[in-house]
């Protein structure tokens, strides 16, 4: 295990609606190596923006960008949309010299400026990439045998592939599952799987975007997995956020419960469930509790 | 086949001649014409052209009188005669070979889609014209100048007419402020380049609109053309009215008559010189000596005629090659001037004066001549083709299997599905390979149940596929004669089969071996 | 029902449309309807459909597209950029064709909301110091607000 450093980036709804996430993810990169610092200087990463403006979209996560440059480290994201959002800035401005004067022009203004390329990943994909699937094996102190967890991976997890290419497919994707296997636990597999969350449309129809979350927590309740696992907090709105409402306008019974990654992680490295926030889970994921502290 | 008399090729009295070989009679005044002299100049050859009109200038001013017109072709390879017909009255020429290189005729469609020809509505042709000449496009009314093409809306479009479309629509797109349409049903792009110019005319914006069901309605009012439709992928009624309605045009091969009566598998093949076969790929056509270039073989993309022209001097060098094959031989004797094989010979290489004489040249020994002679007067000699009936009486005589099946295979098909196969057959099969189906004939096939076979298979082309046509065709007609024959004898038919074969089909082969094997077996 | 007149159309949306970033790709579909099967929206809402977006902004229906409501249920999954034969990269241009809607007027009230959250805040949601207070009692670090960089910027 390689130690690594990496800046840390919140965005806008973990360390205010998802602190279960942050609580995990803090944990267990450190309990594998993974020496995440903090920039309090850190804003939004421009995703809100890209429906109004793509230019500002990306000017706001180009001062993100030239933060980190400015500290000499990757970004390690917890929001699939943040680490989308910047890593598909990061990719423009290296493939663009002219967009990136431009948007330097812009920086000059807050007294920043940006060379790249940095780096920019989620957590999981560190996790695989720096770490490895033997790593975080042979580390595990307490596997989550008998466990059976639905993966969620998350539109922009893999998506545009431009960005991920060479981590996973968006196809078949792979990773998350096996991030949940390494746990000893079992990555159940259902039929929709790869659909999306929804919650890029909440805001305009939450008709429109409660159908599409509806589905995979049916599918997911069907399969009686212990829990359905995300990695991205936008997701979380819908899946957590609107589970109640959406079982009550449909009229069905819905008790799925929905963990971070890193907290079924930390279960497995021996950290105990009260310092991974379960807490803070709406739904308790009680069974899988019983399973891994009886 | 009645006109073919009396000005037949085949009832010509002349003798065989091949003083003319370096002389070549081209057919086309047009550009691809001119091309094909050009190129067989530099290669050496005496061309002659004739134009069949009275400037070779394109496009071609309707309703002018041709030239000289060829009325007819007699003789072979190496010592054609071609009759003119002149303003100076009639002109005969002696050449080794002719090519039949003129253009396509075009003909636009209006009439398909109900409307005139008009300079609202021009056709194809008639705008590629006037896009040389951009100034004399229509005065625009509006801010936008729309310019709307049908294509193809009544069959699939032709890749030909597809490339002709975009290459408007590259050069209408430089012209500020105008916006193509293409209306159309199916869009072809199988050809060199065809589907990214295709996707750069759609990013310079031209809309190809792709009707399944029906396509437009095209009215005709005061101001013009009115196109009604439902947009395919909206569904929606959509009404366009465009400044130009361009009309695309029908390809079709030019009048070939003359050379058709020339060439005898014509009569399957019209309105082409070529039949529809993978034996055909270039320009040859079955009749040695007679080319077929472009438009007159049903070859319209300018990328494929280009590499005709290439084709027909690769054709001509390699007959020079074949001077001095024999050929089978008549016997003088024996010959009753049936013209049974002069009305047979797919290649047209067979004339007579006191009796039968073969082409050397022209021929390519199928055989179909001498297994259809009813006096068994035509015999191939030469090492190669040894006497089949010896092969199968040596060949069953050697054999000690029981049952001994004989499989007679055609070289281009039969054979190849044996060698593709790649194992030897079983010992109880004893395979005959012949030059084309067309050559067993029913003295063969009883020779075999005479000295010992128990059944025979004869393995031709599929149809389409013959070299000589129809060989294949006339090699299952005597199975047939064989079964029939068998049957009145009291001898089952079902023993004797005829099975279309090719390189790729060697299990075909093999499970027709062993039903007949399997059939013999079960008669004990 | 009245027929839509192909004249009256803007020819030259489509062209606005592609020299905007991420809408270059959308002049080349070839209207094979991948998208839309791919279209986890269109699944429930059959009103968004990829492909007669698309269409329609090619045809010039200006007003049918920048004042839809539909133009604003992209989830932005990408699922229709990665099956594109073409390389249209819809996701983008749906992008491109709401920040079009938005400079012609045409923005949904909780868009502008997010922006003005952004400038006050610097982020979506505001760091009050309850929320400090929550986090440094689970022994997290106080998170700052720092808005005058989004004031400059935006």
């Amino acid at each position: 295990m390689i130690p690594m450093e990496a800046l840390l980036f919140l965005g806008c709804t973990v360390p205010v609606r998802n602190l279960n996430y942050e609580l995990s993810a803090r944990l267990t990169a450190q309990a594998l190596g993974i020496k995440l610092l903090d920039d309090e200087t850190f804003g939004c990463c421009g995703f809100p923006l890209k429906s109004l403006s793509t230019e500002e979209a990306l000017i706001v996560a180009a001062r993100n960008l030239a933060i980190a440059e400015k500290r000499g480290l990757e970004i390690c994201a917890l929001c699939n949309a943040c680490a989308g959002t910047l890593g598909e800035a990061a990719h423009l401005l290296e493939h663009q010299p002219e967009t990136k004067e431009r948007v330097n022009g812009k920086l000059a203004h807050v007294g920043l400026h940006y060379d790249g390329p940095v780096r920019v990943r989620n957590l999981m994909r560190i996790l695989v990439e720096e770490v490895g699937f033997e790593a975080i094996r042979s580390a595990i102190t307490r596997p989550l045998t008998g466990a059976r967890l639905a993966p969620h991976y998350g539109c922009h997890y893999l998506k545009p592939s431009e960005l991920t290419r060479g981590f996973d497919s968006p196809e078949v994707p792979t990773s998350l599952s096996e991030l949940i296997r390494v746990t000893g636990a079992d990555a159940v597999d259902y039929p929709s799987l790869k659909d999306c969350c929804g919650g890029g449309v909440l805001g305009f129809s939450e008709e429109v975007a409660n159908a599409l979350a509806r589905n995979k927590l049916e599918d997911v309740a069907r399969s009686s997995a212990h829990a359905l696992v995300l990695v991205c907090p936008f997701c979380n709105v819908m899946y957590e956020g609107q589970q109640k409402k959406i079982a009550k306008e449909a009229g069905i019974d819905l008790k799925v419960p929905v963990v971070y990654y890193p907290q079924i992680l930390g279960l497995a490295l021996g950290i105990p469930s009260k310092d991974l926030g379960f807490k803070l889970n709406r739904v308790k994921p009680s069974a899988l509790l019983q399973i891994v502290e009886g | 086949m009645k006109r073919r008399i009396p000005e037949s090729v085949f009832l010509g009295r002349e003798p065989l001649s091949k003083d003319h070989m370096n002389k070549v009679l081209v057919l086309g005044g047009d550009r691809l014409g001119r091309e094909v002299t050009k190129r067989l100049e530099r290669e050496g050859y005496d061309v002659i052209l004739a134009e069949d009109s009275a400037e070779c200038c394109e496009p071609r001013e309707p309703g002018r009188a041709p030239v000289s017109m060829l009325s007819r072709v007699r003789g072979f390879v190496g010592g054609f005669t071609a009759s003119f017909a002149t303003p100076d009255g009639d002109r005969t020429e002696r050449v080794g070979y002719v090519i039949a290189a003129q253009p396509a005729r075009v003909s636009a469609r209006h009439s398909r889609y109900g409307l005139t020809r008009t300079d609202r509505t021009p056709s194809l042709s008639d705008f590629e014209a006037l896009l040389k000449t951009p100034e004399r496009l229509p005065v625009r009314r509006q801010e936008w100048l729309h310019v709307a093409f049908l294509l193809g809306l009544e069959q699939e479009s032709n890749p030909v007419v597809f490339s002709r479309v975009l290459w408007c629509i590259e050069n209408l797109c430089s012209i500020r402020n105008t916006q193509p349409y293409v209306f159309t049903r199916h869009i072809k792009v199988a050809g060199a380049g065809l589907e990214e110019r295709y996707r750069n005319c759609r990013e310079k914006g031209a809309l190809f609109f792709k009707f399944d069901g029906s396509g437009p309605v095209v009215v005709e009012e005061q101001d013009g053309p009115r196109l009604q439709f439902v947009e395919p992928m909206l569904g929606m009624e959509m009404e366009l009215i465009p400044d130009l309605l361009i009309v695309d045009e029908d390809l079709e091969p030019p009048e070939l008559t003359p050379l058709l009566e020339a060439v005898p598998t014509a009569i399957l093949s019209e309105p082409f010189l070529q039949p529809d076969s993978p034996r055909f790929p270039g320009v040859e056509t079955p009749k040695a000596g007679i080319l077929a270039v472009g438009p007159a073989r049903g070859v319209f993309d300018p990328d494929v005629v280009a590499s005709d022209i290439e084709s027909v001097v690769a054709a001509l060098k390699k007959d020079r090659y074949w001077l001095d094959k024999a050929a089978p031989e008549v016997d003088p004797s024996k010959c009753t001037l049936c013209l049974t094989c002069i009305r047979l010979c797919p290649h047209g290489a067979i004339t007579f004066r006191d009796a039968a004489e073969i082409d050397p040249d022209s021929c390519v020994r199928c055989g179909i001549c001498a297994a259809e002679c009813p006096m068994q007067a035509i015999t191939f000699s030469s090492a190669e083709d040894v006497n089949i009936i010896e092969m199968i009486r040596d060949g069953v005589a050697c054999m000690n299997t029981s049952p001994t099946i004989v499989a007679f295979l055609c070289s281009r098909s039969g054979a190849q599905a044996h060698e593709a196969w790649g194992h030897s057959l079983s010992p109880a099969f004893l395979t005959i390979v012949v030059r084309c189906a067309g050559t067993v004939d029913l003295s063969h096939i009883l020779a075999a149940f005479r000295h010992g076979a128990d059944a025979v298979l004869v393995g031709g082309c599929f149809r389409g596929n013959c070299a000589s046509v129809y060989g294949n065709v006339l090699g299952e007609q005597r199975v047939e004669h064989a079964r029939q024959y068998l049957t009145q004898a009291g001898i089952d038919a079902s023993l004797v089969k005829f099975v279309s074969l090719a390189g790729n089909t060697p299990l075909r082969l093999l499970e027709s071996l062993e039903e007949l094997y399997a059939a013999c077996r079960a008669r004990g | 029902m009245s027929r839509i007149r192909v004249n009256d159309l803007d020819p030259s949306f489509k062209h606005r449309v592609a020299s905007r970033p991420g809408g270059e790709g959308i002049k080349v579909c070839f209207g094979c309807k991948a998208c839309t099967a791919a279209c986890p929206i269109e699944a429930v809402h059959k009103r968004y459909d990829p492909r007669k977006i698309i269409r329609m902004a090619l045809l010039g229906m200006v007003k049918e597209v920048l004042e839809s409501d539909f133009i604003w249920l992209c989830s932005s999954c990408y699922g229709c950029q990665e099956v594109c034969p073409q390389n249209v990269r819809f996701t983008e241009v749906m992008y491109a064709i709401k920040n079009l809607a938005v400079s012609e007027g045409c923005v949904p009230p909780g868009l502008a909301g997010q922006k003005n959250l952004l400038k006050q805040h610097g982020r979506l949601y505001e760091v009050t110091d309850f929320e400090n207070e929550k986090r440094e009692k689970l022994g997290l670090p106080r998170i700052r607000e720092h808005p005058e960089d989004f004031e400059t910027l935006l």
